[in-house]
């Protein structure tokens, strides 16, 4: 059941990701649900927190991208992998840990897109890129971020009953 | 004898004084006497009505509450159903507007063979503009395939599955485009940028370029067909040091918008990397 529910949840965040966050963008960086969606969940109390959610959403988000599958996969567990990493050694401050794990998560899943762009002459300017894309990003996501999990909270308690999580 | 002639002698009183009332009320001199008589007479009817009026109304309240309740939810449905339609009706209308603005471009362009397709999706990555359209190589989509709007250019096909085909844009940072501005005549290569922005680089200092110049497909190098409008210079940027001049580009397209998007099947991109030295790339 919650597994079900990880990925459904990935899943419409994907499906938001692909058709309406191109729309709503500060300057020109949009927020990224899928991130949100997985920091959120990997941050509920009842849930263990794993990168194999990364590896889903990265999986997710191949189908509709140009980008090699493995980048997606990388850069999504990586961040995923930071978000475990955090709640295990700052597991009494969930509110750090969340805008923690949104800001590290868009610089290491912009890093490493804007890394294999750039390897393979991909003509983007770095600096041009991290103003225009990674910055507003990161602010649209910190935005986003608390109710993003206020709603993934909701929805969780909502949808599982007590202790089908654990 | 006597009794008929008294007889008739009251009957003709009685027409006579009859006739005489029915003159005096048309000359209206009976009102006063006839609204004087009246008014007690309206009062108490007026009392006895308003009375049986409330009495019936209190008498037929609950099933008037529960008629009115009953109408009241049929409106509120019926109400719904038709705010349903009107959106549904507007949609249809725009995407009739929509398909035909497209159909007025193919019709402009006989030459050229075209396969509709709706966009499903964009690029889920900000540092890429690409499109996902609804049609694929089991529809006659190929590789390299030009996809133009109800106005003009709006990129090319990059990659292809059966039921579904990713669409570069021209605003892609790595787009390039073959162009040449009107009047002028000048080529120059078009290319997008991570903000969506289009420039045209390589254009010669002499060249005469104005604001509001078109800006059409040249056809060099074979990735597009020649004469697609793209947009309009909106600036030209002349630096007296530089080899070249370089101009922003209005794209006709809004690329925020595209709905439905037409594909130039018949169009074979002729791909140059053969013919080039090892190590650069072919025309756009």
């Amino acid at each position: 059941m919650t597994i079900a529910f990880g990925i459904l949840l990935l899943f419409m965040a994907t499906v938001l990701q692909v058709t309406l966050a191109d729309r709503i963008t500060l300057l020109s960086g949009p927020a990224d649900f899928v991130l949100l969606a997985l920091m959120s969940w990997n941050l509920q109390e009842d849930i263990h927190p794993s990168w194999y959610w990364g590896l889903g959403a990265g999986l997710m988000l191949s189908l509709s991208s140009v980008l090699p599958l493995w980048v997606l996969l990388l850069s999504y567990s990586a961040a995923a992998a930071f978000c475990q990493f955090l709640r295990q050694r700052v597991w009494q401050v969930p509110l750090l840990t969340l805008f923690t794990s949104v800001v590290a998560g868009t610089l290491i899943i912009d890093g490493i897109t804007l890394g294999y762009l750039w390897l393979g002459a991909h003509p983007i300017s770095l600096i041009e890129a991290f103003n225009l894309v990674v910055l507003p990003s990161i602010v649209f996501n910190m935005i986003l971020a608390l109710p993003a999990q206020t709603l993934v909270n909701e929805l969780s308690k909502f949808l599982l009953p007590a202790g089908a999580t654990r | 004898m006597k009794k008929r002639d008294n007889s008739s002698l009251q009957t003709i009183t009685l027409v006579l004084i009859a006739t005489g009332l029915l003159f005096l009320a048309l000359g209206g001199y009976l009102s006063p006497i006839l609204n004087r008589t009246l008014e007690p007479v309206f009062g108490v009817q007026g009392w006895f009505y308003t009375r049986f009026q409330s009495l019936q109304d209190f008498l037929n309240a609950p099933s008037d509450l529960a008629r009115l309740r009953l109408d009241n939810a049929q409106l509120r449905e019926e109400n719904a159903n038709l705010q349903t339609q009107i959106i549904a009706l507007q949609q249809q209308v725009s995407e009739v507007e929509l398909l035909s603005a497209l159909l007025d471009f193919a019709r402009a362009r006989p030459e050229n063979s075209y396969q509709a397709a709706a966009v499903i999706g964009r690029d889920p990555s900000p540092f890429l503009h690409y499109i996902i359209i609804n049609r694929g190589s089991d529809d006659g989509i190929r590789r390299g395939m030009p996809i133009v709007g109800q106005l003009g250019l709006v990129g090319r096909v990059s990659q292809v599955t059966a039921g579904a085909a990713r669409v570069q844009l021209i605003t892609d940072p790595a787009a390039q485009v073959s162009v040449q501005i009107q009047p002028s005549e000048v080529d120059g290569v078009l290319s997008g940028s991570l903000t969506g922005d289009l420039s045209i680089e390589l254009i010669p200092q002499d060249a005469g370029l104005q604001a509001g110049d078109l800006v059409l497909t040249s056809g060099i190098g074979g990735g597009y067909p020649a004469n697609i409008l793209v947009g309009q210079v909106s600036n030209v940027r002349q630096e007296a040091s530089a080899l070249f001049q370089t101009a922003s580009v209005q794209p006709v397209v809004d690329f925020t918008r595209l709905e439905i998007v037409l594909v130039i099947v018949n169009f074979q991109p002729v791909d140059l990397t053969p013919l080039l030295p090892n190590g650069e790339q072919s025309l756009p």
